[in-house]
């Protein structure tokens, strides 16, 4: 060998792998459908076609640490694995592949599929589901050949057939002897049956007819010992066991519904049985023995694998049967059951998470358009999750724009929170502004005992402007004697938003109570904020809801010619403020008091004064 | 290194060890590497002391064994992997055995290494037996000469039928020890896999698609003590050989496969006093037995693999008692209709379980009249169409029914007769045996075909007087069949 053939048929050999090697790290950081994927497969199919263009296949033969090539003419070309393609040689010799051949005609789905079994089977765990040979038995791919050595099982100990049949049947003759064995009579000369032999016995539990369902009742017994002895044998009539073209294609039908049969429904069936029969068992025995907790553990874990995959399919009567009927099994295990109450606990708890729910999201719209019954009764069953679902399902409602899907979420939402309500109380502390917003219509909805009142109260707290004063405009919608509890907090709120909020609300008409909040705020000089804005607004408020019980105080403010409230130029506002509230309050009493001070000797009460009055003019 | 135990057999294997050891250290390290030295010691070693008497010594691969003079190495489990390497690396060099002379002895180490790394290259040449010839002609390799003839009495034919039964042996083998692993893991409440067993039944799916009268006749293995686990393995067989009938994907056969041998697993929660108890069983022992195709659905979910996976191989066990109309057990609240693996699973188990001798069965059925009675309950326990398909697939006399022949002699049927619908469906082909005189039985000629005429009168040359119970006689009949 040698020469530049060689070396050029070296060269792809090597990039080959090293493409295949970085592929497969591809594979481990980017989806199958993102760029970058297709083009590391589209090189490793470049660098093959470049091959084949002038052979029929590549064959790689594997060893430790090297791979060889079978080129043509030039004999074997051995070739050691380097850092980048050592993955790949290493993957291949730990699963046994003696070589892999890639042949001409190869697809770049086949490329695609051979680097998802790499990537699948990168890790092999000591037991494992499969491995690299098994995957590529399965997926059989036209182009892609290989030959794998019986690793698995070459240290096994074989069983030395000859010497262990010998024994066997030794072992047969003497256990045997004395057993009751039937014989029949050959059809006759010209193929005819001729007579059935006698014979007794029983099969106590395997056969049909025989199986011996009843293994006390002698005569059962007995009947299962003749169903034996007068078993007929076969009718020679070929005639009779051959398939009509009918059953012909009945069978066709019936393999191919099989090759694809969804198993789910049958196992679920299977399934609810033993768990069925564990919660009889509990009741029986009093306690369930370990075994029993442990198969309901793996059993359950499977469920949550076939709810999942339901899920992912739509297939949303099957994932809601499987739901409903585990929740049918809690009273079946009674209260001291702690543990299979908690592995069921557990069971909808984590079947509730957002990964598992979440494979529902690109089948919200179909549900939008659901007649209404069967909305109700989905609704139903989603209510039976557990309430850790709420921030799934909180998720969909801000994505949701149909009024309908609207409504049954808040509902779900609403009855998984009565159940719990820290999901929901997560969500309000830590989810974004976007998506407790949508979640407003559900907060002020009314509920039982005004559940969601702590959340709303909470939200006053929240870093979000938008979400403080939508709070706060639910709060003095909803519960409007919780004012005092929330004024104080809200009048320090730093954003102007929030207290304009407030404000507006105490301003909006004649309340003593609202009046003396605010105649105490000013009067106390509770507030933070001294700026022209905040103050005016506040006198401005006082007078829409306020009374001649705060003329005294607005009188005072607007004579004032102490310098008390801070310096000359916050006076000025307070006094502007005062004139502004005296007129909103309107009485007789309040306009003689803005109307005297407008012929104040004092300049800036006259100001103030005229100044109100120009306004209101 | 190891010391070689001092006869004959102990020289023969430690040769082959050595050879093994010695092509493939080479592939990987230097010559003068200890590894690669050490091979030739124990080489020269072997040859020394096996050609010290004969003068050179032969080594022949024969039916996938190896043959060193005229004495078969036995497998072991240390050097199964090495001979069948072994058998394949001179395989792909076209060379059926090798003869090596007491020359070499006097032969200098390197020259040993050189021949190794010749044998090694070869692989890739176009015709590597020419090849490696060519480079024979050297004095330098002159100990080493190709032997391509058989060993003197064993005929080709013969040869590769050997070839085949132990092919079909092994596959048996391999996954009669998977499925006791799988179960043995279970008891002991380790961590299971399917990655072994999915390869063993994905091998014997491959071998079923090119070669399923020989799985039918392994079929008729029947372990006395190993039952559950032969059972299985049979069920698994039978439910493979009625799924490539019926066109099933090799995925889905895979999948058969795996449900035959997984249908029973739950039997190992069942005390053995119960399982193996002679006579008839208490109704709370019965029911503990009912108890098994749920055990089995409760074990396999244990496994560790994936839904997709355990939910291709849950169904069918679980069902393997039900009945076609649905009778049987466990009993269901709803249920509308049994799977296809299910049905299969019935037919195959139930065909199995009675024909096979157990303590607690007192009649056993041979196989026609296991037939027979099934078909008798075709319909209600069985499906029509599959067990149709089934019949068709075994014949009505299926491979193993030993057969009282009205010539005296005693045959035992190797295959049915030819066709989708045989015109002679109870004339198959059958191979005659007559007492060994030992306790035992042995063959007598070639398989004949009971269609044959007598040409003097046109009436057939032989005929079949009854069936018996091979079991009566102490026959497993597969070793008269393959």
């Amino acid at each position: 060998m040698g020469g530049n053939l060689a070396a050029r048929e070296i060269g792809i050999v090597i990039r080959l792998l090293e493409k295949l090697a970085r592929a497969l790290n591809v594979a481990g950081l980017y989806p199958h459908t993102h760029d970058i994927y297709k083009q590391a497969i589209q090189s490793i199919f470049e660098e093959l076609a470049e091959y084949l263009q002038q052979n029929d296949a590549l064959r790689l033969y594997v060893e430790e640490g090297a791979v060889s090539l079978e080129a043509s003419d030039l004999g074997s070309l051995r070739m050691n694995a380097t850092p980048v393609s050592a993955s790949i040689i290493g993957l291949l010799a730990r699963d046994g592949i003696k070589w892999i051949e890639f042949c001409r005609g190869i697809r770049m789905r086949e490329i695609s599929v051979l680097l998802k079994i790499f990537h699948r089977y990168r890790s092999l765990r000591e037991e494992d589901e499969g491995d690299i040979v098994t995957a590529l038995w399965e997926e059989n791919l036209p182009h892609l050949r290989y030959l794998s050595k019986e690793i698995v099982w070459e240290a096994e100990p074989l069983t030395e057939f000859t010497k262990e049949l010998e024994a066997e049947t030794a072992l047969l003759r003497r256990e045997m002897k004395g057993v009751r064995m039937t014989s029949a009579p050959g059809r006759g000369r010209d193929g005819e049956e001729v007579g059935i032999a006698q014979g007794e016995g029983e099969d106590r539990e395997e056969g049909s007819s025989g199986r011996g369902e009843d293994p006390v009742s002698d005569s059962k017994a007995t009947a299962a010992s003749s169903a034996y002895d007068e078993a007929a044998t076969l009718d020679s009539d070929p005639r009779l066991w051959t398939l009509s073209a009918e059953e012909l294609d009945l069978l066709r039908e019936m393999v191919y519904a099989a090759e694809n049969f969804d198993t789910a429904e049958g196992i679920l069936n299977a399934l609810m049985l033993i768990l069925k029969q564990d919660g009889i068992e509990s009741g029986k025995k009093g306690e369930i023995p370990e075994k029993y907790q442990e198969d309901m553990a793996a059993i359950l874990d499977y469920l949550k694998e076939e709810f999942q995959n339901a899920l992912e399919h739509g297939q949303f009567s099957l994932a809601f049967r499987l739901v409903r009927n585990i929740y049918e099994l809690i009273p079946r295990f009674s209260e001291e059951k702690v543990r299979e109450r908690e592995l069921i606990q557990n069971f909808f708890r984590e079947i509730s998470a957002p990964e598992i729910l979440e494979r529902m999201n690109p089948y919200w719209p179909k549900i939008e358009s659901i007649s209404k019954p069967r909305l109700e009764a989905f609704q139903k069953n989603l209510m039976l999750l557990y309430p850790t679902a709420v921030k799934t399902f909180a998720n969909q409602l801000r994505k949701t724009a149909a009024e309908n899907v609207k409504e049954l979420l808040m509902d779900i939402i609403a009855a998984l929170s009565l159940r719990d309500m820290a999901p929901l109380e997560e969500i309000c502390k830590t989810g974004d502004e976007e998506l407790i917003l949508a979640l407003f219509p559900l907060l002020s909805k009314d509920r039982e005992e005004d559940a969601f009142r702590p959340l709303l109260m909470d939200l006053l707290s929240h870093e979000s402007p938008k979400l403080r004063s939508e709070a706060l405009k639910t709060i003095l919608e909803k519960y409007p004697e919780k004012i005092d509890e929330i004024f104080s907090g809200c009048m320090d709120d730093p954003d102007e938003r929030v207290r304009w909020a407030l404000l507006q609300y105490l301003g909006k008409e004649k309340n003593p109570f609202y009046e003396s909040l605010m105649l105490a705020y000013l009067e106390e000089e509770k507030y933070t904020f001294r700026d022209q804005w905040h103050l005016l607004s506040c006198y401005r408020c006082l007078g829409k809801c306020g009374s001649d019980h705060s003329l005294t105080f607005l009188r005072e403010i607007l004579h004032s010619k102490e310098r008390k409230r801070g310096a000359a130029q916050e006076m000025e506002i307070h006094r502007r403020g005062a004139a502004h509230a005296l007129l909103s309050i309107g009485t007789p009493d309040a306009l003689q008091i803005v109307n005297h001070a407008s012929k104040s000797i004092s300049r800036s009460t006259r100001n103030a004064a005229l100044a109100a009055l120009a306004v209101k003019r | 290194m190891k010391m070689i135990p001092e006869t004959e057999s102990g020289y023969m294997e430690a040769l082959m060890r050595s050879l093994y050891g010695l092509i493939s250290s080479l592939r990987t390290h230097q010559p003068g590497n200890r590894l690669v030295t050490g091979h030739a010691d124990t080489f020269m070693e072997a040859v020394d002391a096996l050609t010290r008497e004969r003068g050179q010594i032969t080594v022949r691969f024969l039916s996938g064994r190896v043959h060193v003079e005229k004495q078969r190495l036995s497998y072991k489990p240390e050097t199964v992997a090495i001979f069948d390497s072994l058998i394949d690396f001179f395989e792909v060099r076209n060379i059926r055995g090798f003869c090596i002379d007491e020359k070499v002895k006097a032969v200098e180490r390197d020259a040993i290494f050189r021949f190794a790394r010749m044998l090694n290259s070869a692989e890739k040449r176009k015709n590597p037996l020419e090849w490696i010839l060519s480079y024979l002609q050297d004095e330098e390799f002159s100990w080493f000469g190709v032997v391509q003839e058989s060993l003197p009495g064993v005929e080709e034919s013969s040869a590769e039928a050997e070839v085949r039964r132990d092919r079909g042996l092994k596959s048996y083998s391999h996954v009669l020890g998977s499925v006791k692993e799988i179960a043995g893991k279970l008891i002991s409440q380790k961590e299971v896999g399917m990655n072994r067993t999915r390869r063993v039944v994905q091998n014997m799916v491959d071998l079923i698609m090119e070669d399923d009268p020989l799985f039918r006749a392994l079929s008729t293995i029947r372990f006395y003590d190993d039952y559950t686990y032969c059972h299985s393995v049979n069920v698994a067989i039978l439910s493979m050989c009625i799924g490539k009938r019926i066109l099933l994907s090799k995925k889905s056969l895979e999948n058969l496969g795996l449900c035959g041998l997984l249908h029973d697993l739950g039997k190992i929660e069942i005390p053995k006093e119960i399982l193996n108890k002679p006579g008839k069983l208490t109704p709370e022992e019965f029911e503990i037995i009912k108890q098994h195709s749920v055990n089995s659905v409760r074990l396999i979910i244990k496994i560790q693999a994936s839904r997709d996976q355990k939910a291709d191989i849950l169904l069918a066990p679980f069902e393997h008692h039900l009945k076609y109309d649905l009778s049987g057990y466990p009993k269901l609240e709803e249920k509308t209709s049994l799977s296809l693996f299910g049905r299969i699973l019935t037919i195959a188990d139930v065909y199995d379980a009675i024909t096979s001798p157990r303590v607690y069965r007192p009649t056993i059925l041979p196989p026609d009249r296991a037939l027979g009675f099934m078909w008798e309950n075709v319909g209600k326990d069985f499906d029509p169409i599959l067990l149709k398909v089934f019949i068709n697939m075994l014949g009505i006399y299926p491979v193993g029914t030993l057969l009282q022949l009205d010539n005296g002699a005693l045959g035992i049927v190797t295959e049915p007769p030819p066709g989708e619908a045989p015109a002679l469906p109870g004339r198959p082909w059958v191979v005659q045996i007559e007492p060994d005189g030992a306790d035992g039985y042995e063959r007598i000629g070639q398989p004949m075909n009971l269609s044959e005429n007598n040409r003097k009168n046109s009436t057939y040359a032989i005929n079949i007087i009854k069936t018996i119970n091979p079991w009566e006689m102490g026959i497993q009949p597969l070793d008269y069949i393959i």
